[in-house]
């Protein structure tokens, strides 16, 4: 809304520059290079400017004006600068942006003579009225029709269409005709949206010769995120994430997000290089035995700010949410340090009518948000209990009855037969004891792209397992299943007596114990044959990191990673810091003073490196 | 074989499974082996998170952590990672820094050294390793010996309480062998110990209902 339309005393005077080369050329990518050097060109001389559409941009024109000595004057500078970068533009000033728009379309159709028109302050009004109602096609929604349907009302100019009572307007023509009409009297639908320009605010570091190992790079990323940190508190913001960008020498590049929300220090974002590198290495060169690896090490680092937002300080909640302690965190982050982001999940329960909707998994380091609310009543979803076992793909099954026939289900939700065989893919059959159902389901059904119509079905079989099944376009799915675990052999193959048999005498085997009630000589049997399982060793090169951290520092360290001076009768070597022991006796809780004897280990641990 | 840290107390579980284990709770340090992946896991799980522990869970993609919440799991402290890959030992290693209690399923048989190497690590902290799956080493082993899920008929009722028979035995303390009648879960999602009387398993096979029973036993 501008200023006008309140009775405001001045205009919003309004600067277009158009270049009509770049707005009917192809938008390649050769032509946004040259719509952005034009852009960059214009910044210069205002800075927050709004682009309006490929090859053309306006910007208020009061202040540069008259900075410049007056509207014509900043024309004529702007004309001459971005004539340098060998393109021509059309420039149009009046009161409000329509109006500008359409000057510097005057502007550039009067061709060869002056690129530059003005329309004095007052004068918009009147440079309106002569324009065709044409020119409103492009502003206002379906501008076609009604462009169109004022020209056969009669209506040739904008004079014409703007002499009409708005009130009139509105009843005849909507909304849109408002907008319109509103154009045509000179007032705009809105002000400028002008933004700054975005500054550059990632940090690199180039290494020549290439570092080959990870201490120094993550020495370098410790200074680098202190100037990431300065140069976004210079511009009063935060960063969501930061990404983390390796480029090693032999061209491959190695890129990682990472949780930042303002609150990493500059040793964390260094610690987080660091794993990144670490996580990085093994997958590369698994044979070579230690940092020197083939790839020749990294040539350069970049730290870029990820999501970019004003920062408002933090306040951490004083009860409500769960506090992850440092140590889950640093777990946490080893975890995703090797296997990536995504690899570490945290579970939030949630809404939704399948056991797969019902437990969102968020990765560890951002907002646990449930993707449907749980609150809701959620007709249609399980009752009853939930099912210990969530298939991530569901499996594909065969349900069979007595004669062997595919059990099915109509439209109208009536089965065929009773299911008494239920056989999952890739598993032998079962014999079901007991089913319940079916219950339909209809989700989305205004969608057709995503509607789906299911009948569930739970089916308990002979083996003392429970199923969570259901029927879709005839097919028949296992989605979950309930089930305790644990039974027969712990050897891992259920073969034997205490087996599930399949289809045959399961009543027989399930009578035995039943009526024998002594489940200790079911346990004696089982123990005679766990004695029977051998051991084997197979050769598996493990490196697990050692309470010290990492295994390649803890050797470096001097200290063994084998595992037998681990013994439990020996006293642990304390491999931290006399700094950090200090830190750990006086701080004695968890919480933040642990964080600061963290922050303060690595920074030590970093400096005593770089020394 | 010797557990760290004797002075500090087990981690608790659930009072149900209690008799279960040797003193009433996971000694520190030591490896609990559950032969197949299952409601038995997550119940154990549950007792040391409602107690504001730590936990993770490796190499199980399909855990229902409905049912774990339902059993008293506290979501909030719990971390997943679904697929731990051929690197698993270290993603243990790693979670057993973090949390009290890993529960992992090995997606490779595990080595002996690889066992010697977990083991050592368990004894340096504060945690317990609970494995679905094979470990030979294992300090207790539980196992479902019988099982019957209740409330489902022939076309009605719905899925409703599990009755098991749980074993555990293993080494040491655990050696002897203790066997419990458990309500997993009991009809409002818990774990409760079953009176004997009560268990359906000593019904006659066709399934008809008891005088004191109005649940209906399914299952052979």
């Amino acid at each position: 809304m501008s200023p006008r339309g309140f009775g405001a005393d001045q205009p919003t005077r309004i600067m277009v520059v158009s270049c009509p080369e770049l707005r009917g050329a192809e938008q390649g990518r050769e032509t946004a290079r040259r719509h952005e050097r034009v852009i960059a060109v214009v910044t210069g001389f205002c800075p927050n400017v709004e682009v309006v559409e490929p090859g053309m941009c306006a910007f208020g024109a009061r202040g540069p004006a008259r900075y410049f000595g007056g509207e014509a004057a900043l024309a004529a500078r702007i004309v001459a600068a971005v004539a340098g970068l060998g393109i021509q533009v059309r420039i149009g000033v009046a009161d409000g942006l329509f109006a500008a728009l359409l000057a510097a379309g005057a502007a550039a159709a009067a061709g060869g003579g002056d690129p530059v028109r003005v329309i004095p302050p007052g004068g918009t009004a009147g440079f309106l009225a002569a324009q065709p109602v044409s020119d409103l096609a492009g502003q206002v929604l379906a501008g076609q029709d009604l462009t169109a349907l004022l020209k056969r009302l009669g209506l040739g100019t904008l004079g014409d269409f703007a002499a009409l009572p708005s009130a009139d307007v509105v009843s005849r023509f909507g909304d849109a005709g408002e907008r319109a009409h509103r154009l045509a009297r000179g007032l705009d639908s809105r002000p400028l949206a002008t933004r700054p320009p975005s500054a550059d605010l990632s940090v690199a570091q180039e290494f020549d010769p290439p570092e080959p190992r990870a201490e120094p790079v993550a020495f370098a990323a410790k200074a680098l995120a202190g100037r990431l940190h300065a140069g976004l508190a210079a511009h009063g913001l935060t960063c969501v994430r930061v990404r983390v960008l390796a480029v090693w020498a032999d061209g491959r590049e190695s890129s990682r997000l990472w949780r930042h929300d303002g609150l990493l220090s500059a040793a964390a974002v260094a610690d987080r290089v660091r794993w990144q590198l670490d996580g990085w290495r093994p997958a590369a060169n698994n044979d070579a035995d230690d940092d020197q690896h083939a790839e020749g090490g990294v040539a350069a680092l970049r730290l870029a700010p990820d999501q970019v937002a004003r920062a408002t300080g933090e306040q951490l909640a004083l009860w409500g949410e769960t506090i992850v302690s440092d140590q889950v965190a640093r777990a946490a982050m080893r975890v995703q340090a090797m296997l990536g982001h995504q690899a570490v999940l945290r579970p939030v329960p949630s809404g939704g009518r399948n056991v797969h909707d019902q437990v969102t998994l968020v990765p560890f380091g951002e907002k646990r948000e449930a993707r449907l609310a749980a609150d809701r009543p959620w007709p249609g979803r399980v009752m009853g209990a939930a099912p210990g076992v969530v298939y991530q793909v569901v499996r594909e099954a065969d349900v069979t009855d007595d004669a062997g026939q595919a059990v099915t289900v109509s439209g109208r939700c009536a089965v065929s037969a009773a299911p008494a065989r239920l056989a999952v893919r890739g598993e032998p059959p079962r014999r079901v004891t007991g089913w319940a159902g079916p219950w339909p389901l209809s989700e989305r059904w205004w969608d057709p792209a995503a509607a789906r119509r299911r009948a569930r079905f739970q089916l308990a079989t002979d083996d003392g397992r429970a199923w969570l099944a259901v029927v879709q376009d005839g097919r028949w799915l296992v989605e979950a299943g309930y089930w305790l675990g644990g039974l027969g052999e712990p050897g891992g193959s259920l073969a034997g007596a205490e087996a599930p048999d399949v289809l045959g005498d399961g009543v027989r085997r399930g009578a035995g114990i039943r009526r024998g009630a002594r489940p200790a000589s079911a346990a004696r049997r089982y123990r005679c044959r766990r004695a029977a399982v051998g051991r084997t060793a197979l050769p598996f090169l493990v490196q697990l990191p050692r309470r010290g951290g990492h295994p390649r520092r803890a050797r470096r360290r001097g200290g063994s990673a084998r595992p037998g001076d681990a013994r439990s009768h020996r006293s642990r070597r304390d491999v931290r810091d006399p700094a950090v022991r200090a830190g750990r006796g006086e701080a004695g809780r968890p919480g933040r003073a642990a964080a600061h004897g963290v922050r303060r280990r690595t920074e030590s641990r970093l400096a005593a490196r770089a020394g | 074989m010797p557990v760290a840290s004797p002075g500090l107390p087990g981690l608790p579980v659930l009072s149900a499974l209690r008799e279960l284990l040797p003193r009433g709770g996971l000694a520190r340090g030591s490896v609990l082996a559950v032969a197949e992946f299952g409601l038995l896991c997550l119940a154990l799980l549950a007792g040391a998170s409602a107690d504001g522990g730590w936990c993770g869970i490796a190499g199980i993609p399909e855990a229902g952590v409905l049912a774990a919440a339902g059993l008293g799991l506290d979501t909030g402290r719990t971390l997943l990672v679904p697929e731990p890959g051929p690197a698993w030992p270290q993603v243990v290693a790693s979670l057993l820094d973090g949390c009290e209690l890993v529960l992992v399923r090995p997606p490779a048989r595990a080595s002996a050294q690889v066992r010697q190497r977990l083991e050592a690590t368990l004894r340096r902290g504060r945690g317990v390793l609970l494995v679905a799956g094979d470990w030979p080493g294992a300090q207790v082993r539980l196992r479902v010996v019988t099982r019957r899920w209740t409330g489902l008929g022939d076309g009605h009722g719905r899925l409703r309480a599990c009755c098991a028979e749980v074993a555990a035995d293993g080494r040491g303390e655990a050696a002897m062998t203790r066997t419990r009648w458990l309500w997993l879960p009991a009809e409002d999602g818990r774990v409760a110990v079953a009176d004997p009387a009560d268990v359906p398993f000593d019904l006659p096979a066709g399934g008809q209902p008891g005088p004191g029973r109005a649940l209906r036993a399914v299952g052979g």
